[in-house]
């Protein structure tokens, strides 16, 4: 009985070999087949990422120095900003570095309002994009997303316009000599 | 495959599992974090806003102008003061009473008496306010700027046409103060 397995076993290990050897030559047959061919390739395709800079058109340095300030006084400072990257990009304004000397604090009576005008490609009116109508608070942080990704080389201008708010005398006398000093801080996000 | 053998497979193949989760979990996190959009950012330091600063000088801060005692009827007495203007602005410059006193409170002795008030600084009087001197409020006199000097001269008259015999030793302190609001 085993001796019957041995060589029924033996027998299929043949069936199985022959096989083998058949499909190999098919294959063989087929590969040497050598039709008509026609290729063509696509070499070379690349990838560069973007880049996303910006102008700023008073890039470390103050967008107003303002000295001698009295109740009722408004100061203007503006400044512009070019998407000069290769994508476009989404901007942020925030501020930063808040200084008061000496107290009280100017920065919490001083109010700042923010217009947006679009100068590239397409000038656009002049619009009011933060401190609603009587302002806000100058130390306060406005966190502004800039409505609008910035396309590629577009062009805004922005004005920041500040007040002293004219109170009373009892009020505002205090203030006297008082300074504030305060960081912009522009983002832009692809 | 004895009994400790099968164990030490199971062991080895739970801690390969193990790596390998911990591994696709690094790189899931960097996945998550390395997402990093590119940025541009630019700053605007230093953006500086400082008050200024308004004072004046009195020359005869805190202290009297005209002490009219005994004044009599027909008779004028006068002082004067300068204003310096201060600080960093222009301003203009009220003159307002604080406080008038009367004694007696009747007859009122203001009630008689005449107040001039003149711009004295060119030399010549320049009249900024006159009346009986019990219905003085205030009067807005000049604009002064910072270093300026303007003289002001007060002059405090008892008509004869006012005189009653109940005022005699009668007094008046009439309380000024200079108030200046920048330009």
């Amino acid at each position: 009985m085993k001796r019957m397995k041995f060589l029924f076993g033996q027998r299929r290990m043949q069936v199985l070999l022959t096989l083998a050897v058949l499909l190999l030559a098919v294959s063989v047959v087929i590969g040497s087949g050598a039709n008509f061919t026609s290729q063509s390739a696509n070499p070379s395709n690349t990838f560069t990422a973007g880049n996303l800079t910006h102008l700023n058109s008073k890039n470390g340095a103050a967008l107003f120095t303002i000295t001698k300030m009295k109740p009722g006084d408004i100061v203007n400072g503006t400044v512009d900003i070019t998407n000069t990257g290769d994508i476009p990009g989404t901007f942020t304004l925030t501020n930063s570095n808040v200084v008061d000397l000496p107290l009280p604090a100017l920065s919490t009576l001083l109010t700042v309002k923010i217009y947006e005008t679009k100068v590239l490609p397409i000038p656009g009116a002049e619009t009011q994009i933060y401190g609603g109508a009587s302002g806000a608070l100058i130390g306060t942080n406005p966190n502004l997303t800039l409505t609008g990704a910035f396309a590629v080389n577009e062009k805004r201008s922005y004005r920041f316009e500040v007040t002293f708010p004219n109170g009373t005398p009892a009020h505002d006398n205090p203030y006297k000599l008082s300074s504030t000093s305060i960081e912009y801080d522009w983002t832009a996000t692809s | 495959m004895s009994h400790k053998e099968a164990t030490r497979t199971k062991a080895k193949k739970a801690f390969l599992t193990l790596v390998v989760l911990a591994l696709l979990a690094v790189a899931l996190q960097s996945l998550v974090f390395s997402g990093a959009n590119f940025t541009s950012s630019s700053r605007n330091p230093g953006n500086t806003l400082t008050a200024g600063t308004l004072s004046h000088v009195n020359s005869k801060d805190g202290q009297v102008v005209l002490n009219a005692a005994s004044l009599r009827p027909g008779q004028s007495l006068n002082g004067s003061l300068t204003i310096t203007g201060g600080g960093d602005f222009s301003a203009l410059y009220t003159i307002s009473k604080v406080s008038l006193t009367d004694t007696p409170t009747s007859p009122a002795l203001s009630a008689a008496l005449t107040l001039t008030i003149d711009d004295m600084t060119t030399g010549a009087a320049v009249q900024e306010w006159t009346g009986r001197a019990g219905t003085f409020a205030s009067v807005t006199i000049d604009t002064i700027a910072p270093g300026a000097t303007r003289t002001y001269r007060f002059t405090l008259t008892y008509p004869t046409a006012s005189a009653v015999s109940a005022l005699q030793g009668a007094t008046m302190a009439l309380r000024l103060q200079f108030t200046g609001v920048q330009q």
